[in-house]
């Protein structure tokens, strides 16, 4: 398609959910988490393209949850406007101007914690994208390089 | 000289570090459009509503960067991202 975009191994699982419970998104993790891993039954990505996937789809995530955001934050996208086509395409740009620009100057708007609340709650409601959380957290506990 | 930022996250996170020349997320929305019958066809999305495509690209620290819209709804995702269409 385009050299300019990277795209996961086709064919290849990513499955976010359970590796995000075994904290396996390092490539180098403790004896003790493989263990802890192996007693608790839960699946780690076997080879390099599995691994790629998911620091793939971690990042990919951003882009869905600032969809998700931007859907929740104006109602004007859910619902049609009855104006002239050439002013409906510019409505998602403006509405991305001002997401940058009330993200430049108060970021905590979209990140009040009741709001995470009801757009998670909303999500996983709708369909069972993976939400975008590990990244803000940093690396978990018990990892090591 | 004129190159864009790298994020703080994808620099500073060895999980990342295949992906270290990744300057954002690119994604499809279909937003809710209101039209004239006539365009009826050329609008209405696999989904079932009249709608345009647009296509975002978003860096990773939450901001926009990029957006192109009043696609048809019916045109194919793959057709919008490609260059040369």
């Amino acid at each position: 398609m385009s050299d300019a975009l990277l795209v996961p191994y086709c064919g290849v699982r990513y499955h976010l959910k359970e590796w995000r419970q075994a904290n396996l998104r390092y490539a180098f993790v403790s004896v003790q988490q493989i263990i802890g891993n192996l007693i608790t039954n839960h699946v780690s990505p076997q080879d390099k393209k599995e691994l790629f996937n998911l620091c793939h789809t971690v990042l990919q995530n951003i882009v869905e949850h600032i969809f998700g955001v931007m859907k929740w934050k104006w109602r004007i996208l859910q619902l049609p406007p009855e104006y002239k086509m050439e002013v409906q395409a510019c409505i998602p740009a403006a509405l991305c101007a001002i997401h940058n620009f009330i993200q430049n100057l108060h970021p905590e708007t979209f990140f009040e914690p009741e709001f995470e609340m009801l757009y998670l709650a909303q999500t996983a409601k709708e369909d069972n994208v993976e939400l975008f959380g590990e990244l803000r957290e940093g690396p978990a506990d018990g990892t090591e390089w | 000289m004129g190159e864009t930022p790298i994020s703080q996250k994808i620099t500073t996170d060895l999980c990342f570090h295949y992906l270290r020349d990744c300057i954002g997320a690119v994604n499809g929305m279909h937003i809710q459009a209101f039209v004239p019958f006539e365009e009826h066809i050329h609008m209405c999305n696999q989904k079932g509503f009249l709608a345009q495509n647009c296509l975002f690209v978003c860096d990773l620290d939450l901001h926009f960067t990029y957006s192109m819209t009043r696609w048809d709804g019916a045109t194919a995702d793959a057709l919008e991202r490609c260059p040369y269409s």
